[in-house]
């Protein structure tokens, strides 16, 4: 009895599943689920960040919690060798890889993780309790988008604060993503069995981390669903022409190799679903609104969807022919219109990157080899596994083109992120971007390897060679994705000590830490100036930091130190482990300063009498 | 010969700030070109002949107004440059 004929009767309705009866590789996975959820779950507890290195999470990530990401991958390789796939449990199975590779720091952080999330959290409440956008009083205010629409859920949802809604960000948006690139994937006819495999690589590459509570989080999503949307609905099924093709054919010189590269550009797309004409107006009617709410969130998604709607208009993949002009004009319009405050304080230093691809790559690359040991070799991985996963994807391109298969949208769409690196550094994270807005793509092109061949099932052999590439993937995984962990960690002390700090010092005063690494901002942000001193603690000047405290513009000033600071001290800038707790004490021992608060994550001082006299 | 021309719109053509021009006019082409784009999409779903000859009238227009709507981008650039 082989595993494809193999049944069992049981008293229990298996229409669930998607199948008339359960078969066993349907209850084999539905065990290994059951025995990985197991595993991942009784593993948590003994997560203690606090011990972290900075490696990261990998560092206090116990085995338990990697063998249950295998077992899942195998579960999903054994339902995958299926001659009928079981859709509705491969759902399952991808839901289950999203909540263990994306839940843990939920689960065992005290509160939300990422300094940054806290700002935007802080932005959403300016809103909610003002009405107004400040765009003088930040450049993300430019593009209030994002952050307006949290504050009506916020309000909607009766939550006390965004942050509620913070801490599932990475899960929440990795879900949502898988939807609009499995219907990417379903308008391009990809074998089904390419197409969850794509979706599970798709997750175990996402180490970029623009998934927390961000604009470019719901605006990937919507990107995507952008896509999805021309490609399932606008795209053309035969691009090329066959009067061309003849009139290429027959020219003197070098026709038939012209004509040969002409056919592979517009190699026919598979499939494609018809709408009424109605139905047409109103989606393309729709898909302008979404990406007018894209080009009033985000500085950069508009222009990377631009870019993807006119590589697919040059090679005549859809009949959305204005759309990417109006978009264009769209984006810039607002850059030109809605973002004065910003280009007034910018446009300079903005112009000056045009062009600058060699600047560009530096400081997106070169330059963040930086910080502690450990820390240079998490980003030395990360562009290590960038580059595997960039050299996989051509070898697939290559291996599914010797196959017969044409993958032009996939590649066009693969590559269409790339010229923006022309235009801009983005404070060093383009690159990322780049990476981020080519994944699902990219991921295709190295599923293809092996999968999606011209037998849909691969040989058992290879299977057995890609679990052991997939599981070396889920190690790496946690390097790349969390290698950040003990700068994004937060903790309840020193949330308290911030609103502490919120609580003693008068509007109008000034609020110095030692780096952004923390979680503040997030309540009356136009309330305070903020000014990380990273430079001065570095050299240990406590000197200097007095004398920015003693500006006379503020009616008071304030110094908060944290352990995330500390942390972020050593990792990023490479303080020397014990030159953070000397500093701390050089400051707290110091006559310019009196410590008015303190617990055993954060301490906030005040300049001492004798300071303030001696100003 | 009484004037058609409204006091408004007089205060606003013979407004002497750039901003208010570049910001009126410039809004303005904007608008009518995002339209125009707009109406040619829709155009071409409807397709039909008169509609056709629609979108030929449509692109008539379109360069005209996107070189205008580079150019208010670009002034607008280097005013906020000088």
């Amino acid at each position: 009895m082989t595993a494809r004929t193999a049944r069992l009767r049981l008293p229990i309705d298996a229409r669930f599943f998607g199948a008339t009866e359960l078969r066993l590789p349907d209850i084999a996975a539905g065990l290994l689920l059951l025995t990985s959820a197991a595993l991942w779950l009784t593993a948590l507890p003994s997560i203690d960040v606090r011990r972290m290195s900075d490696l990261g999470l990998i560092s206090v990530l116990p085995p338990q919690v990697i063998a249950s990401v295998i077992l899942l991958t195998a579960s999903v390789l054994m339902l995958l060798r299926r001659e009928q796939l079981n859709a509705p449990l491969l759902g399952i199975h991808l839901v289950a890889l999203v909540v263990f590779l994306y839940a843990i720091p939920v689960v065992v952080e005290e509160v939300p993780r990422s300094a940054v999330a806290w700002v935007h959290s802080g932005f959403v409440e300016y809103i909610a309790r003002t009405g107004q956008v400040a765009p003088d009083l930040e450049a993300r205010f430019n593009w209030p988008g994002f952050f307006i629409l949290a504050a009506a859920v916020t309000q909607l949802a009766g939550l006390s604060s965004a942050m509620d809604l913070a801490g599932w960000a990475p899960v929440y948006f990795n879900l949502l993503f898988l939807l609009p690139v499995a219907q990417i994937n379903r308008a391009l006819g990809i074998d089904s069995r390419l197409m969850w495999i794509g979706l599970w690589i798709f997750e175990l590459s996402n180490w970029i981390g623009q998934d927390y509570f961000s604009p470019q989080a719901l605006n990937y999503f919507l990107y995507l669903t952008i896509l999805a949307v021309v490609l399932t609905w606008f795209r053309v099924g035969r691009p090329g022409s066959e009067r061309v093709a003849a009139l290429l054919a027959g020219a003197k010189r070098g026709g038939r190799l012209v004509a040969r590269l002409y056919a592979l550009a517009t190699s026919d797309d598979p499939g494609g679903s018809g709408l009424s004409r109605r139905q047409q107006a109103a989606v393309i009617v729709g898909l302008v609104i979404v990406f007018a709410f894209v080009t009033f969130s985000h500085q950069l998604t508009p222009f990377f969807t631009v870019s993807a709607l006119v590589s697919l208009v040059l090679f005549n993949r859809t009949v959305l022919r204005s759309v990417p002009v109006l978009f264009g004009v769209m984006a810039i319009a607002w850059v030109s219109y809605g973002t004065v405050p910003f280009l007034q304080g910018h446009v300079v230093a903005l112009l000056k990157e045009v062009g600058q691809l060699t600047a560009t790559l530096s400081e997106n690359v070169t330059n963040r080899i930086a910080g502690s040991a450990d820390h240079h070799f998490v980003v030395s991985l990360r562009l290590a596994f960038t580059l595997a996963l960039w050299a996989l994807a051509i070898l697939g391109a290559v291996i599914r083109f010797l196959d017969g298969r044409r993958d032009l949208t996939v590649l066009l769409l693969a590559a269409s992120p790339i010229p923006l690196v022309a235009f801009q550094a983005y404070g060093g994270e383009l690159v990322l971007r780049l990476y981020l807005f080519s994944l699902p793509f990219v991921v295709l092109l190295v599923a293809g390897i092996v999968f999606g061949r011209p037998t849909s099932i691969p040989r058992l052999a290879t299977s057995v060679v890609f679990f052991g590439a997939i599981s070396l993937m889920t190690v790496v995984f946690f390097v790349t994705r969390y290698g950040n962990e003990r700068i994004d960690v937060m903790t309840s002390a020193e949330v308290e000590a911030v609103r502490t700090l919120d609580r003693m010092a008068p509007p109008g005063s000034l609020l110095v830490a030692a780096s952004n690494d923390l979680p503040w901002k997030f309540e009356r942000v136009e309330q305070y100036s903020y000014i990380p001193v990273t430079d001065e603690v570095l050299v240990g000047d406590v000197g200097a930091i007095a004398d920015i405290m003693l500006n006379p513009k503020y009616p008071q000033s304030f110094l908060i130190l944290t352990r995330s600071q500390g942390a972020y001290a050593e990792v990023f800038t490479g303080l020397p482990p014990g030159d953070w707790d000397r500093f701390v004490a050089d400051v707290t021992s110091s006559p310019k300063f009196v410590r008015v608060y303190q617990n055993p994550d954060a301490e906030i001082l005040v300049l001492s009498p004798a300071a303030r006299a001696g100003s | 010969m009484t004037s058609t021309v409204t006091a408004s719109t007089i205060s606003a053509l013979t407004s002497n700030t750039y901003e208010t021009l570049s910001t009126t006019v410039g809004l303005a082409v904007v608008i009518v070109l995002c339209v125009l784009l707009l109406q040619r999409e829709l155009a071409r779903v409807f397709g039909g002949e008169r509609l056709i000859t629609l979108i030929r009238a449509f692109d008539v227009a379109l360069l005209p107004l996107l070189m205008a709507f580079l150019v208010i981008v670009t002034a607008r650039l280097a005013e906020l440059l000088g």
